[in-house]
């Protein structure tokens, strides 16, 4: 049986590798539209397949994920906001689950803008 | 239609973030012998006014300043009274609502639960600084988790409980211990 006393050392063991770096900056945050249509439309797995490749990718110390609510264009969920560190904000449309990896492999590690999937991009 | 109970759970559990609430109690009873599945959320944000909660359950009102339950009250009041049940809903201003609603467990057109540890843990990293308790029972038998007693592991370090490690550890141990109370029954979980 698991104990929730393990979290400890998983903790333990993220920080070392957090210490490690130079730079402990997050890289990205990603926000995804977690409203009744987001959810509807499969936000839920769209978060759980982004909290995926953060970790098959090791970026757990460069991602910051959180969640919002409904934007107002519900027929465009699930709806993922990405913002750099310099502030840039892409906003990808109709991001199924099926979808994230490639937004990792172009987005995430390439910076090339995913373009076949963005609603809005709102540069600084 | 949500396909899934769990869905409808998540973005219920989402309505008391948006009422501000600081504390969120998710209970889960299914008890087979009486044929019955109820699921409570409690929570302590800011209420609902009176005269407003009956117009919740209309799917049509929905103007931005009410949007604090959206669509998502008509949908499961619908799905529950399909399934011989019903839903409550309590509500006192500046104190905190409470929703509960039952279904025949086995009745047909009862949607599956669906994947209940995504949705517990998609709440709890989209909701750090709620205090969030959750209980499981089936047929008397229960689980407990609170994010207190996880961020006391954590030592408070709210950070780290969307870290992926943390995530597939919590994922295991919340799979594992509904898997204790089904019985071994994993399939009936998610059924």
């Amino acid at each position: 049986m698991k104990s929730l006393a393990e979290l400890r050392a998983i903790k333990e063991k993220a920080k070392a590798k957090i210490h490690a770096r130079e730079n402990t900056n997050a890289k990205f945050t990603i926000i995804v539209g977690m409203g009744t249509c987001g959810i509807a439309a499969g936000a839920r797995e769209t978060l759980k397949e982004i909290i995926n490749q953060i970790q098959k990718r090791e970026l757990g110390n460069d991602i910051i994920v959180t969640q919002t609510g409904c934007a107002g264009f519900c027929a465009n969920e699930p709806m993922v906001k990405i913002i750099d560190n310099k502030g840039n904000e892409v906003i990808y449309e109709k991001l199924t689950a099926d979808k994230v990896k490639r937004v990792f492999d172009e987005h995430i590690e390439n910076n090339i803008v995913v373009s076949d999937f963005v609603f809005n991009i709102n540069t600084k | 239609m949500m396909k899934e109970l769990s869905m409808h759970i998540l973005d219920l559990l989402e309505n008391s973030t948006k009422a501000n609430a600081n504390k969120v109690i998710l209970n889960i009873t299914i008890n087979t012998h009486k044929d019955i599945i109820e699921i409570e959320i409690i929570d302590n944000g800011k209420g609902i006014p009176k005269e407003k909660i009956n117009k919740l359950f209309d799917p049509f009102y929905t103007t931005r300043t009410t949007r604090r339950v959206g669509l998502g009250l008509p949908l499961i009041k619908q799905t529950a009274l399909s399934c011989n049940g019903d839903v409550v809903l309590q509500s006192e201003l500046n104190k905190g609502t409470r929703l509960f609603f039952y279904m025949q467990y086995s009745h047909i057109d009862r949607p599956p639960m669906g994947d209940l540890i995504t949705t517990i843990l998609s709440f709890i990293i989209g909701n750090k600084n709620i205090d969030f308790y959750y209980k499981h029972c089936y047929n008397k038998k229960c689980f407990n988790l609170n994010t207190g007693e996880l961020l006391k592991q954590l030592d408070g370090d709210l950070s780290m409980l969307d870290n992926p490690d943390v995530y597939n550890f919590l994922h295991d141990y919340i799979l594992e211990n509904l898997t204790l109370i089904y019985g071994g029954k994993k399939d009936e979980i998610f059924s």
